[in-house]
């Protein structure tokens, strides 16, 4: 038999390199690439028209004729001084972000399934659920429901991101079915956009008021280091913070990396924990936290906290 | 290295009014030219990854969808809709594996009609290839490294783009070229 040491480097390199050729070549022939390309551009081209409409419409002037917008059109006007310029979104969310990781792991951990703070980011996630089934009706009312699969789908992956609480995943789980109902009946979409905005107005309350709790809760000088990010998060327009919330909560569960070694995990809920080959666990946690735990996809070395008997209940 | 790695300065935003069908027909031609050179390496890519031929078809599609979208954000789109795709390759295994009754075939108008799912179409493609069953002994990150490599990126460069250090890039590459070297000496060597 042939050794592995019987094929020079060189070998392997123009045997790959033409298998690869080969490879490409096969595929390249059960391929229509015009077709693909005019799929593409055919179907981008309903974007370009309804773009085009909407740059015709007075959308808010429609939307006001319909429902009280006083709560969910904040603009620059909000804020005391009319010269305040807010942020870009991204630019907030990346100070969030960054205010976040410079907690000790033990601290997020707390904050993580801290009521308060968990109640916030449960109602972020029924909110950007919210938006996006508004969005879906809108654009599937404007293109005769041509995308509704694909926006469903983008739909249930945002429903996957690990809701914590269930009054959240009852409410986008509700909405969905409503979806759903709308859609099989291809009928009663401007009925279910319309139950829909009213659902999203009374997120967007209750998600300014749960974070007026958090602040009352957190705005004390030991507590400085997550009041500061709320407070960021209290004067971001409510068109941005959910989903940046929605951010926060992925980085609290992100423990990739971390030193937990010297944490008592004793009770702590870890279900959704994000964590690497790297994270540092303490000696008698780590082979639980392997079982309980299962790869992210489309990566070697992340994993995420599935169940577990640790994760039910926290003192 | 990349022929459509474009500057990284910003680029003009798309006009979003009829008025401006010029510039929609140059960005609808920059993306074309992309699109028809980049499209089957892409599903090479991906089938190197570990996807099947007529997934990898869809997923590639999706891609490309998204990238004509941003195309006026996309800086290094040669990169991007491998990333993308990749990404977008690991959500699909994942909705595959909860839900296997989503798997019925659908696929992209880019197959060509007879390929389908079955195995004379572009499924057997899988058969054909030994490179293909030798890297399918591999593991998942040596795959991945294979894979960029294969596309013509360097260690740096693959470090970025899968967020690890370049040693451990280039101790993946190691492994890998000595499992294919191994597996093929099993095979009677290199032809």
């Amino acid at each position: 038999m042939t050794s592995s040491k019987d094929i020079p480097d060189t070998d392997l390199d123009d045997w790959t390199s033409t298998q690869q050729s080969a490879l490409i070549a096969d595929i390249a022939s059960h391929l229509d690439v015009d077709a693909g390309l005019r799929e593409i551009l055919l179907t981008s081209r309903h974007a370009a028209v309804l773009e085009d409409v909407t740059d015709k419409l007075d959308i808010e002037a429609g939307l006001s004729a319909i429902v009280d917008t006083e709560e969910t059109t904040p603009t620059v006007a909000e804020h005391p001084d009319a010269l305040f310029q807010p942020p870009a979104a991204t630019d907030i969310a990346n100070t969030v972000v960054k205010l976040i990781t410079t907690l000790p792991p033990e601290t997020r951990l707390v904050l993580r399934t801290h009521p308060t703070i968990a109640g916030c980011i449960a109602l972020a996630v029924a909110h950007t659920a919210s938006r996006e089934i508004i969005n879906f009706l809108r654009v599937a009312r404007a293109l005769n429901l041509t995308h509704a699969r694909d926006i469903a789908r983008d739909l249930d992956r945002g429903l996957d991101r690990g809701l914590t609480r269930d009054i959240a995943r009852d409410i986008a789980r509700a909405l969905d079915r409503a979806l759903a109902h709308a859609l099989a009946h291809d009928r009663d979409l401007d009925r279910a956009r319309a139950l829909a905005l009213d659902l999203d107005h009374a997120l967007d309350r209750a998600l300014a008021h749960a974070l007026d709790r958090a602040l009352d809760r957190f705005n004390r000088p030991a507590h400085e280091a997550v009041a500061k990010p709320l407070a960021i998060l209290r004067q971001t327009p409510s068109t941005d913070r959910a989903t940046i919330l929605v951010t926060l909560g992925d980085t609290l569960n992100d423990l990739v990396g971390a030193d937990l070694s010297g944490v008592d995990l004793t009770d702590v809920p870890l279900d959704g924990i994000r964590w690497s080959l790297d994270t540092q666990w303490p000696p008698d946690w780590r082979a639980q936290i392997e079982r309980d735990s299962e790869s992210v996809p489309g990566t070697a070395d992340i994993f995420i906290i599935r169940g577990g008997s640790h994760t039910e209940t926290r003192v | 290295m990349d022929e459509h790695d474009r500057s990284d300065e910003p680029q003009p935003t798309l006009p979003a009014t009829h008025a401006a069908q010029d510039a929609y027909r140059s960005h609808d031609t920059e993306f074309s030219d992309f699109y028809r050179h980049s499209i089957v390496p892409l599903i090479g890519f991906l089938v190197v990854l570990g996807a099947r031929p007529a997934d990898a078809a869809d997923v590639a599609q999706e891609t490309m969808l998204k990238a004509y979208q941003d195309w006026n954000t996309i800086t290094h789109p040669k990169a991007w809709v491998r990333r993308v795709a990749s990404r977008a390759w690991g959500r699909h295994m994942a909705r595959s594996h909860e839900d296997p009754v989503d798997q019925l075939p659908e696929h992209t108008s880019l197959l060509h009609p007879a390929s389908g799912i079955e195995a004379s179409g572009i499924e057997a493609v899988e058969q054909r290839h030994t490179v293909l069953q030798a890297l399918a002994t591999l593991p998942l990150r040596q795959r991945q490294v294979m894979a960029w490599t294969f596309d013509g990126y360097s260690a740096p460069e693959i470090a970025k783009e899968l967020g690890i250090e370049p040693a451990a890039v280039r101790s993946s590459l190691l492994k890998a070229r000595r499992s294919l070297t191994a597996c093929l000496a099993q095979e009677g060597g290199p032809e």
